[in-house]
């Protein structure tokens, strides 16, 4: 009896590992789960960000009397970012950046003052760390970014367009407007309805990139294809294998490095190409026509926020065709003057907000 | 036992390393391979791109794009690489341009580090094409093609005639529309 109980203080190295295997094929089965919880998790905040984000824009059409809009503020230069800081609870942020300066370069945000730089939690997808590194002293990075619609928005994004709710991008007007808010319009004027109409969505971000490459399709962008020499087909035609661009596609980062700075990689996306698909533009300074679909780090989608506070989860499968019965000549036509419905499908269709379509998702 | 032992240990590399998911794909995609020729000879970075001639909203996405490898072979691609092409009539064109003068990563980062410099004005841009003009436009391409429900692995593209290699700005002004 001893003697058997003596043997059974002990394990075998057999038995050890057996233990050890099976204990391993727990966490082997429990840990994509976890990692498929986390990410669900993030997806959620991501969620509750896109509708915070939403309601701001709903507060500041009550306050002010319209959207906010590009060119806004002080210096022409603006996204509408900076502008929904108060609804955002963001007001010390909001005072900091609009105190008044003798020198006009301050009011800038492309002439890097500090008052626009920081990393602001309210901006970015918790799914896409890509901005956790940005410092104190570099420009506010961010995911979220306003609909343009179907419509390109032209050199600096400077083109306007009377399609889409953040689509009326004339510097010229923002310009002569000494009201805050330059070019924007009013709800009355989505009249395909507000929850047929997008007005944010996010783009993954890759801040300190800029002017370096950038392989991956989600945080880069496809170089010598500005938007006006090519159709979207051609555009799609840059993916390579998985998630990167094909080999010899000349490309740069640096999208969403300046929440505040208006141009074409920075807070801004269109309804043309499907989600997660590639964008392209001329230069990797973003002063060129652009496509810019919006890229999430979500599985299969990205999150969308409408015109009524509504926030969806939009699939890189919706409907999206790309123009069929014009070629390249039909496109710089459509670019000249884009009426009627949109030729981009049900996703083109959510861009605008007065084609009178009546695809819904 | 040990070989009990060495079997639980190889499950569970095999669990750890089998539990990833791929991207969800299209259904009802076929397969359309082929090769494009200019005068004879294969062309490499064409790009291929078929327009649906009618819309169908039921399905996500109609287009299919590829481009054409050293060989002048292309794997049509709607939303994944070479995943194939919905059977249906299409309008195709074959494209293959090529821009001079753009800035250098380098370039752009001096531009971003010195606000300044952001004034300058951007080196002009200008845009070559290397097939002939016809093929970029649905109208005059003459390429169109029916997809049957097994695909077709078989296309052939065959360009003819002379290519226009004289440089086209590339405006990009308010209002000034490309000048392509």
């Amino acid at each position: 009896m001893s003697r058997k109980f003596s043997r059974l203080g002990g394990f075998t190295l057999v038995e050890l590992l057996v233990v050890i295997a099976i204990i391993g094929i727990l966490i082997g089965l429990l840990l994509p789960a976890v990692q498929a919880a986390r990410e669900a998790a993030r997806r959620m905040q991501c969620t509750n960000k896109v509708k915070q984000f939403c309601l701001a824009i709903q507060n500041y059409n009550d306050a002010h009397g319209k959207l906010p809009g590009f060119g806004f503020g002080i210096n022409a230069n603006q996204t509408p970012v900076a502008g929904i800081y108060p609804f955002l609870e963001l007001t010390t942020r909001y005072d900091a950046i609009y105190a008044p300066s003798s020198n006009s370069g301050d009011h800038d945000p492309y002439r890097g003052n500090a008052r626009w730089n920081g990393r602001v939690d309210a901006l970015l997808c918790p799914s896409d760390g890509s901005a956790s590194s940005v410092g104190d002293d570099k420009p506010t990075p961010i995911n979220y970014c306003f609909s343009t619609g179907d419509y390109i928005a032209g050199s600096y994004g400077y083109w306007g367009n009377t399609r889409a709710p953040f689509g009326m991008l004339q510097r010229s007007d923002a310009w002569k407007d000494t009201d805050w808010g330059g070019g924007s319009y009013t709800l009355s004027a989505i009249t395909d309805g507000t929850s047929n109409t997008v007005a944010i969505s996010e783009r993954v971000a890759s801040p300190s990139e800029y002017g370096a490459e950038k392989r991956s399709i989600k945080g880069g962008v496809a170089l010598n294809s500005s938007a006006w020499s090519i159709l979207p087909n051609a555009c799609l035609a840059k993916r390579g294998n998985g998630n990167d661009y094909a080999d010899g596609v000349a490309t740069g980062g640096g999208c969403g490095e300046n929440a505040y700075y208006y141009s074409n990689n920075n807070a801004m996306f269109q309804t043309i190409l499907p989600p997660n698909a590639p964008s392209c533009t001329g230069n990797a300074d973003f002063k060129q026509p652009m496509y810019a679909p919006p890229t999430s780090n979500h599985s299969g989608g990205v999150n969308v926020g409408m015109c009524d506070g509504s926030v969806r989860f939009v699939s890189d499968t919706i409907s999206c065709e790309t123009p069929g019965t014009s070629g390249l000549a039909g496109w710089y036509k459509y670019w000249g003057s884009a009426t009627g419905k949109s030729p981009f499908g049900v996703w083109g269709a959510m861009g605008t907000m007065n084609a009178g379509e009546t695809d819904v998702l | 036992m040990k070989k009990i032992a060495l079997t639980l240990v190889a499950a569970l590399c095999c669990s750890l390393v089998g539990t990833g998911c791929g991207p969800k794909g299209l259904e009802g995609l076929v397969p359309v391979e082929g090769v494009v020729t200019l005068n004879g000879e294969a062309v490499e970075g064409a790009t291929v791109m078929f327009a649906p001639k009618t819309y169908d909203p039921s399905r996500p996405k109609g287009s299919a794009q590829a481009v054409t490898d050293a060989s002048g072979k292309f794997k049509m691609s709607t939303l994944q690489p070479g995943d194939g092409v919905f059977p249906g009539d299409y309008y195709v064109t074959v494209t293959k341009d090529r821009i001079e003068g753009g800035m250098s990563l380098d370039e752009v980062k001096r531009r971003r580090e010195n606000p300044d410099a952001a004034d300058e004005p951007a080196p002009e841009q200008t845009l070559i094409r290397e097939l002939p003009d016809q093929y970029a436009d649905i109208n005059s391409s003459g390429l169109d093609q029916t997809i049957p429900t097994e695909g077709n692995k078989k296309l052939e593209l065959a360009l003819e005639g002379e290519v226009d290699s004289a440089p086209r700005p590339m405006n990009s002004g308010r209002g000034a529309g490309p000048g392509v």
